[in-house]
């Protein structure tokens, strides 16, 4: 007797399979969820570590404070006529208000816990030396005030970077051996030379001998009065060390991009469209860009998430009120709050990205599927 | 017709210049309108931006060669030389033997004093760092005071610790073998071993090249060496706070710094040379020769009574300190602080610019009146501005300084004290205390005995909100080392304002006097740990305070510290503050408001314990705090320690305050409210810069101080015989000037002088005498000349002006003969 196959029986499988991708994206979700934030764990604890020298630091900085107090009462007229012993007890009190105030009467490893815990749930605190730049102790508001001319200043710089480069190497790859393309190429390796290096050159060139340009800072001394002149001051100032970070890498990533999309471009399925006498435009929207995306997808979020961080020396060569040199300044000064703060939240941010990149992947491209479901023949 | 026109023109012309002249000699506070402080960091970029005209004043200091032999070669640049930072090399002195065992051949005495003619000092002024720098041989700063003081001594020492690096191989030679380590292929060794030396250089400047110079000296006279480079946090750790008996290093490449003009280095001996002053333990393992140990104290606790008793502690304590020698002194640094030349302005010997609170008044620009300077500063806007404990960063005390006034002014070049806010004073001083005038505007007494009288306040009461009476404190009655009865200017109440309207009013010198009492104690609700520390030093001398008039503002100040320069012993209640700024009496009590509710602290400390933020009254989180506080001061016409201000103080003028305040916190956004000759516009804490602006109320002349907008550095020239005859009269003939003209003679303390024979030994010494403007002269008598060595001889010339608080050198080779 032959059984008859129902809707139902038919159906069985479809639920099974629905079910099982939602189970296998939910377990994979999780895993992967559970990785990052063990490597987010992980990463800060060792930024905590290394930024104290694994406790090493707290001698270092105990030392100072003493020193600088011994110094600062050492030609103390008041304290002329206490006994040695009086003077000991005075200083050690001060010593001891001053550890109180740093932090470091507690041992290293309690202290290097709190860190953690209060970094991993946002609550950065307040930082230990460094201020705001308007006077506040709080970690969120040294990293807040400093993130909108980073973000400017990267984001303008980058992301002009990022497009121009893409869209000049796609021009590039349609122009593959011509005259442009041998120059872009033998321009290349003077992306050697970093962003800082180049802004010093167009200060000298632009501020100093030609006067066009100012030499540094965010805005003009004092700063214009009303919005609108306000802003195109910021522009003005804007223009050289964004010119620094594009004249710094548009010759390396319109060739690194150049090349992707050549190779790309030389698949049998593009060769196969060509014959087919699809337009151009066609042929790089549908055969070159789409199987490059997750590629420039990925870097793009890189990116975008690079921007947080600053550039240090650059930030510093043009005077710009950077988170960059917010970080050189914390780990010269050994500000673990502040440090754990930068690093907490690039930590975030990068393992979001990571994990939100798997997601778009999918979406971006048809060739990523989660696990070994049902293939289509 | 014609005629009658030009008449015209002329008469307008004479005029327009006679309106300028009357223009500009009655200009009042500063010669500029604005003052621009912007960050620029970087010293290259800051010479740049100078040479464009983008910035007239970098006011951070640097010693950069290149960058200073730009200014040099620029004819659009000037500079100011500020000393004040040294070098000196510092041995561990402990042994002869490490924990582990090893030798340590610094602990011997004679060692380390060898090394003082093993090294070349001028070699290393001029090779290591490109010329800024000095040879320096003791712990005295060639541009102050004390120096000149034992010129003489100072000279002796510099020339009997000369280079002789075979004086030095042979003394450090028979002191090894004598300690019974042998020489083994040109290299020391102890019972078998070779006698390792570890320098410790400091890696970010000169010092890592003086780390290198100094061991290889060492290896030259038989040591091995090792260098290891550290930044100063890194070393700090093993010298400083290490054990010294861990041997874990020999030598350190160490700097100091002095933040201002000295005129009284005698604490320094302790210092540098003993365990008293220095807690870490490589000071505390110091085991100073005990004469060493005892003239230092007795200089550090004043135990003399005459100028001439210090001298010879003085003397005898630097004698023994090259003897001692656990650290020797190598270089004073010259830094310079680069300018456009057309600007005109006071910059402190020590401090630089920023290190002195006369540069708004002697700001300009050439001859112009008016007009906006730029001011490029390494950092701007650090850390919060409130004069209680606020910052006090040069960085943001260069501003700082611009926005008060007080009572008195520091000389930026001798540091001693001019009268401003303060008409004079009569100081009298414990009969036998060296204290001497040098200005008229000081009126000083000796007595046997200085009996503080019993209804002078002694010390605040927190919880009776009063003070405590001398009579209270001490019923059995005190007596205090110093008196000072300051005598304020009678036109005090009309011409100093707050910048926001406000008149100058008693309550705003009660009020931060109170507090430095209050803050300090433990029953206060306005209680800060940091402060009792503050008070501790305070009440240790403090022996009373009583004000014999409000108006003119005259009070008696007694204590049991005094200095050297009677000008110095004043204590001035108009600026009680001063060290970190001022501020009136409303602006403080709303600070003392919002630390009282726990949202603001005034110090760091407290800030941390309250979880609260440091208060700043220039910008930032606390204005909100500080406006809400405000608005509940006008509403219940607030006045801290109410009991006792209010005897001072009526409603209507408390309102008064709060109403100025909350005018300029709707005009300015901020509360930094000062007396000063300019007044703070506005602070852009991200972009980090200050806008001052002229204070228009301000009342002094704009020329008052111009005298200080540049050192008067003598020039010296010494010309006299080439040869003279034994038992002949020599006359020699110093001419002293500054730029090409004569050097006021009544500016010339003294003129002092040394024959120095061919070994270098002294062989005559003794004074000058003036005979005009610019022109001194040195006579060597017959019985001088006939004990002089015959051969070759220098007479060293010291110039010593009492404008500038270091000494100018001069010398004239002459031959002998018999």
């Amino acid at each position: 007797m032959s059984k008859i196959e129902t809707t139902a029986d038919r159906a069985v499988p479809a639920r099974r399979s629905a079910s099982g991708t939602f189970a296998r994206i939910a377990r994979y979700t999780l895993v992967r969820g559970l990785t990052l934030v063990i490597t987010v764990i992980i990463g800060v604890y060792l930024a905590i570590l290394i930024a104290n020298g694994g406790g090493y630091v707290d001698k270092i900085r105990e030392g100072q404070i003493r020193e600088q107090i011994s110094l600062s009462i050492a030609g103390n007229e008041a304290l002329r006529d206490m006994t040695m012993q009086e003077r000991r007890e005075y200083e050690q009190n001060l010593v001891a208000i001053e550890l109180s105030r740093r932090g470091l009467d507690q041992p290293f490893m309690v202290r290097s816990f709190r860190y953690l815990w209060n970094g991993l749930t946002l609550d950065l605190g307040s930082a230990e030396y460094l201020l705001s730049d308007s006077g506040s102790r709080q970690v969120r508001s040294i990293l807040g005030e400093r993130l909108g001319p980073t973000l400017l200043l990267m984001a303008t710089g980058q992301l002009l970077l990022f497009f121009t480069s893409v869209f000049f190497a796609l021009f590039l790859s349609r122009r593959y051996g011509s005259v442009i393309d041998r120059i872009v190429v033998a321009m290349a390796p003077t992306s050697a030379a970093p962003a800082w290096f180049y802004g010093i050159f167009l200060i000298l060139i632009f501020a100093g001998l030609l006067g066009w340009l100012p030499f540094g800072g965010m805005v003009d001394a004092p700063p214009p009065p009303s919005p609108w002149l306000r802003a195109l001051s910021v522009i003005k100032h804007l223009v050289l060390p964004v010119g620094a970070i594009v004249i710094s890498s548009i010759f390396y990533t319109s060739y690194y991009w150049r090349t992707f999309f050549l190779i790309y471009s030389s698949e049998d399925y593009v060769d196969m469209a060509k014959a087919k006498g699809l337009p151009s435009g066609a042929i790089e929207r549908r055969y070159v860009l789409r199987p490059t995306l997750p590629t420039i997808v990925t870097s793009f979020a890189l990116t975008l998430i690079g921007l947080w961080t600053g550039a240090i020396v650059l930030e510093t060569v043009f005077g710009w009120p950077g988170i960059g040199r917010l970080t050189q300044m914390a780990i010269n000064l050994f500000d673990t709050p502040v440090i754990v703060g930068t690093v907490v939240i690039y930590a975030y941010l990068l393992a979001l990205t990571v994990f939100l990149l798997d997601i778009v992947y999918a979406i971006v491209d048809p060739r990523v599927k989660l696990g070994g479901g049902e293939r289509r023949s | 017709m014609k005629r009658k026109l030009i008449v015209a023109l002329s008469l307008l012309l004479v005029c327009a210049f006679s309106v300028g002249a009357l223009a500009a000699t009655d200009r009042k506070g500063t010669w500029v309108d604005e003052v621009i402080i912007v960050e620029e960091s970087s010293i290259n970029t800051a010479i740049s931006r100078l040479q464009a005209g983008d910035i007239d004043v970098w006011a951070s200091t640097s010693s950069d060669v290149t960058a200073f032999n730009t200014v040099v070669n620029d004819p659009n640049l000037d500079y100011f030389q500020v000393f004040g930072s040294y070098t000196e090399i510092t041995f561990n002195p402990v042994g002869p033997f490490f924990n582990d065992g090893r030798f340590n051949p610094l602990h011997n005495m004679k060692i380390r004093e060898a090394t003082n003619i093993l090294i070349d000092r001028d070699y290393i002024a001029q090779e290591i760092y490109g010329g800024l720098a000095v040879p320096k041989y003791t712990l005295l700063n060639s541009s102050f005071a004390d120096y000149a003081r034992v010129v003489e001594k100072a000279r002796e020492l510099e020339l009997r610790y000369a280079p002789d690096f075979e004086a030095a191989k042979a003394t450090i030679h028979a002191e090894m073998i004598a300690m019974g380590a042998e020489l083994v292929n040109g290299v020391w060794h102890y019972e078998g071993q070779p006698v390792e030396l570890k320098v410790l250089a400091r890696s970010e400047d000169e010092r890592k090249a003086l780390g290198e110079y100094f061991a290889e000296q060492l290896e030259k006279v038989g040591f091995a060496t090792t260098v290891e480079y550290r930044t100063g946090a890194e070393a700090s750790p093993i010298w400083l706070m290490g054990d010294p008996w861990e041997g874990q290093w020999h030598v350190y490449t160490g700097g100091w710094s002095a933040p201002v003009v000295y005129r009284d280095q005698g604490h320094i001996f302790n210092q540098m040379y003993t365990r008293r002053t220095m807690t870490q333990p490589l000071f505390q393992a110091l085991e100073p020769i005990p004469e060493l140990d005892e003239l230092s104290d007795k200089l550090y606790r004043k135990e003399f009574t005459t100028m001439a008793e210090r001298k010879a502690l003085y003397e005898r304590a630097l004698e023994l300190a090259f003897l001692d020698s656990p650290r020797i002194f190598v270089v004073d640094q010259v830094s310079f602080l680069p300018r456009r030349a057309e600007i005109a302005v006071a910059s402190d010997l020590a401090g630089g610019v920023s290190g002195t609170g006369l540069w708004p008044s002697t700001l300009r620009r050439g001859n112009e009146i008016g007009g906006t300077i730029t001011f490029g500063s390494q950092q701007v806007l650090v850390e919060p501005w409130n004069p209680v404990a606020g910052s006090n960063w040069t960085f943001d005390q260069l501003p700082i300084r611009a926005t008060f006034d007080r009572g008195f002014m520091t000389n930026p070049f001798t540091g001693n004290y001019h009268p401003h806010r303060i008409e004079r004073m009569e100081v009298t001083v414990e009969a036998g205390l060296p204290v001497s005038k040098s200005m008229d505007w000081v009126d000083l007494s000796f007595e046997d005995e200085i009996v503080v009288p019993g209804d002078a306040w002694a010390e605040w009461d927190p919880v009776e909100q009063r003070f405590i009476t001398v009579a209270e404190k001490w019923p059995e009655g005190i007596t205090a080392k110093r008196k000072s009865v300051m005598f304020y200017r009678e036109d005090l109440y009309d011409t100093v304002k707050w910048h926001d309207g406000s008149k100058w009013h008693i309550v705003d010198a009660l009020l931060p006097f109170i507090m430095s009492f209050d803050q300090g104690m433990e029953d206060s609700p306005f209680y800060d740990p940091a402060a009792a520390a503050s008070l501790q030093t305070l009440l240790a001398a403090f022996r009373g305070l009583k004000i014999l008039s409000i108006d003119p503002f005259i009070y008696e100040y007694y204590t049991e510290s005094w200095s050297l320069d009677a000008e110095q012993n004043l204590s001035d209640i108009f600026a009680v503050m001063y060290n970190y700024g001022k501020a009136p009496w409303h602006t403080l009590s709303i600070g003392l408001l919002a630390e009282l509710n726990g949202e603001l602290a005034f110090s760091a400390s407290k800030a941390n314990t309250l979880d609260a933020e440091w208060l700043g009254y220039q910008s930032g989180p606390s204005l909100p705090i500080l406006d809400k506080w405000l608005d509940y001061a006008i509403e219940n016409n607030y006045i801290p320690y109410a009991d006792f201000l209010k005897d001072y103080i009526t409603e209507e003028e408390i309102a008064a305050r709060y109403a100025n305040a909350k005018k300029w916190y709707q005009e300015k956004g901020h509360f930094w409210i000062g007396d000063g000759p300019m007044y703070l516009e506005r602070a852009y804490p991200v972009e980090k810069m200050v806008h001052l602006k002229r204070f228009e109320d301000y009342s002094e002349p704009a020329d008052k101080w111009s005298m200080f907008d540049e050192p008067r550095v003598a020039e010296v020239e010494v010309n006299g015989p080439s040869r003279v005859r034994a038992g002949a009269e020599a006359v020699f003939e110093v001419a002293i000037s500054f730029k090409g003209e004569p050097y006021a003679i009544e500016h010339i303390q003294e003129v002092k002088f040394l024959v120095l024979d061919a070994a270098g030994n002294v062989a005559l010494s003794g004074v000058g005498e003036g005979v005009v403007d610019g022109l001194f002269q040195v006579v060597l008598t017959p019985e001088q000349t006939a004990s002089l060595p015959v051969g070759s001889n220098t007479l060293d010339v010291i110039v010593l002006p009492t404008l500038v608080g270091g000494a100018t050198f001069g010398s004239h080779t002459f031959v002998t003969l018999p």
